[in-house]
């Protein structure tokens, strides 16, 4: 039997623009370019690979978001993955990780799946506890934040490297796994396969197609609530020390100042 | 008073640092109970009640180590049960470790309620705790609060000192039933990560941290030894793509600190790529945009750092007389220590 990947990506506004947040304080994704979470270039990465190692498998790309974040998943079909499902609906906006949580479990849940991978955390929201709240809402076994990852005869099994100890970990399918920006390099998209992309099917989907209420996502649906976001103030110049054969001395003066020492 | 629920983060009962920190917040929004779970939970209670816990649950079975994360979900829910039937219970507080990010999380949507992660400050407010949290790679600064349920907020090392408080400490034990999806990822081996006896990446208050202005890993020694004279760990800066790792391995720093931001839980982060120059990745990476003017290339191959058409001037790479290469300080609480 086939296969059946579901890779959940995001897309993210660049950490290089300007990131900021919007007047009713959520990320302003209109104003800065948006691209793949580079995260979760490394998820689509270990889903190619392991369909390369399955005899059958089908790998689809699915993301939450507003039109634009059709291009992470172009970027991700043309990395190779098979199809695409775009959940959009203007109710979405300003969702947090609960509401966003359950859409991604009924998309996933509807598309059918065997194994559902994510990258370790968003590049903009930064919070890493998705993967683990999917597994909760379906159901399944979380084998998270692997920095290898291999699927064998129904059972996945990888290595966790946590704070104080690295662990082997295996569970059967289906499963949700999460991997590391250590699993493996991504790959870039070649020509042919930015071409390919191109006609490869996107499946659009709308909340009512999904059966949730309005009310469950978006700003109001939201169980957190942000107050306020402050700009950091600009930071003041440091002192540039030069050597004249006695920086050291300066150096440890500066830091007895400091009282890093 | 209103009771706090404090996930206490050990290594066979030796309590971890940020757990003593969150005590410190817990007591400003209410009575602390901690939860200790796997070996060693009662022999934290003693540390624990020195730092304002006026409760340890305790429980320990063979599950917690065997499986992933599900059988602490469980038991924290059965200490979440127990203390909010017996009153107000005002919030629940974790460490922003991975693993216990992801108990927290679970736990968030088995109760019904909101999750903040990764605050820095906390502090009692009239509609609950409010949380700071610092984002976008600390380019702002976001003050939120849990609007539904109990608060489930997870809170990064060093966000608060760790204060002396003397309160009972009884310990209870906790009755735990693990559910059936509890067993679901079993832990097949663990291998404790090696301990280069400096203190942990996450939890140092500074880090000393080189790049490639060391000029080599033959050199990375120099970076070490203004860390040990720290008393912090060493890290390395690290490159898109990890470039330099490789390079680097003999050095064996402490780990790498740089993009993703995700990977390492600082509140701060300072590098130095190349002696001279100060900057924390973001800005650095904004002023090369804008010295190499806009990206003309289409917008979907537009991504990270464009190539580089000129190579750092060798003459500033590992300078310096006395031994003294690149080092940058990432410290808390003294904004412009970086030189």
């Amino acid at each position: 039997m086939s296969l059946r990947i579901v890779v959940c990506v995001k897309y993210v506004p660049d950490a290089t623009g300007d990131r900021h947040f919007a007047d009713d304080l959520t990320v302003d994704r209109d104003d800065v370019d948006g691209l793949l979470s580079e995260l979760d270039e490394y998820a689509v990465e270990q889903a190619l690979q392991i369909a390369d190692e399955a005899d059958d498998a089908e790998i689809t790309v699915l993301t939450v978001g507003p039109e634009d974040a059709k291009d992470a998943l172009r970027k991700a079909l043309s990395m190779g993955a098979d199809k695409a499902v775009h959940v959009e609906d203007d109710d979405l906006h300003g969702t947090d990780v609960m509401g966003t949580s359950l859409v991604l479990a009924k998309a996933i849940e509807q598309t059918g799946y065997d194994l559902v991978i994510t990258g370790m955390a968003s590049t903009d929201g930064t919070m890493g506890v998705l993967p683990a709240i999917l597994a909760e809402r379906l159901g399944v076994p979380q084998v998270t934040l692997l920095s290898e990852v291999s699927v064998e005869d129904g059972v996945v099994k990888g290595r966790r490297d946590g704070d104080s100890a690295s662990e082997q970990l295996e569970a059967s399918l289906p499963a949700v796994v999460s991997v590391t920006d250590q699993s493996g390099e991504a790959r870039y998209p070649s020509f042919k396969g930015i071409m390919a992309a191109k006609k490869k099917p996107v499946q659009s989907l709308d909340l009512d197609d999904l059966g949730i209420d309005a009310d469950e996502v978006g700003l109001e649906g939201s169980w957190t609530q942000v107050d306020s976001a402050t700009e950091r103030p600009a930071r003041t110049a440091g002192s540039i020390l030069k050597d004249e054969g006695e920086g050291g001395k300066q150096l440890a003066e500066f830091l007895a100042g400091q009282k890093f020492i | 008073m209103a009771e706090v629920l404090v996930y206490v983060d050990h290594v066979d009962g030796a309590v971890r640092k940020p757990t003593l920190e969150l005590l410190t917040l817990a007591r400003r929004i209410g009575e602390p109970v901690a939860v200790a779970l796997g070996n060693g939970a009662e022999a934290t209670a003693e540390v624990l009640a020195e730092h304002g816990a006026v409760k340890v649950l305790t429980a320990d079975a063979p599950e917690f180590a065997d499986y992933l994360v599900v059988p602490k979900v469980d038991a924290l829910q059965a200490a979440y049960e127990a203390v909010s039937a017996g009153g107000s219970l005002a919030a629940v507080l974790v460490p922003s470790s991975a693993e216990a990010k992801e108990i927290a999380a679970r736990l968030a949507v088995r109760i019904g309620s909101g999750i903040i992660t990764d605050a820095v400050d906390l502090e009692a407010g009239q509609e609950g705790p409010v949380a700071t949290q610092a984002v976008f790679a600390a380019s702002y600064t976001t003050k939120s609060r849990v609007s539904k349920g109990t608060p489930v907020i997870t809170v990064k090392p060093n966000s608060a000192p760790v204060e002396a408080a003397p309160a009972a400490g009884a310990v209870e034990a906790l009755t735990v039933s693990f559910g059936e999806k509890s067993t679901g990822t079993k832990v097949v081996s663990r291998t404790p990560r090696e301990s280069t006896g400096r203190p942990e990446l996450t939890e140092a208050a500074i880090v000393v941290s080189g790049g490639r202005g060391v000029n080599g890993a033959e050199n990375f020694h120099v970076i070490e030894e203004l860390a040990d004279s720290l008393g912090a760990p060493s890290a390395l800066a690290r490159r898109r793509r990890r470039r330099l790792v490789p390079a680097l391995q003999p050095g064996r720093p402490d780990r790498q600190v740089g993009l993703p931001a995700a990977v390492h839980r600082l509140r701060h982060l300072r590098r130095d790529p190349a002696p001279g120059r100060h900057a924390d990745l973001e800005d650095d990476r904004r002023r090369q945009q804008g010295r190499r003017g806009p990206d003309l290339r289409p917008r979907r191959l537009r991504r990270g750092r464009r190539p580089l058409h000129g190579r750092p001037a060798a003459d500033r790479r590992g300078q310096g007389p006395q031994g003294l290469t690149c080092a940058s300080l990432a410290a808390p609480q003294s904004a412009g220590a970086v030189w």
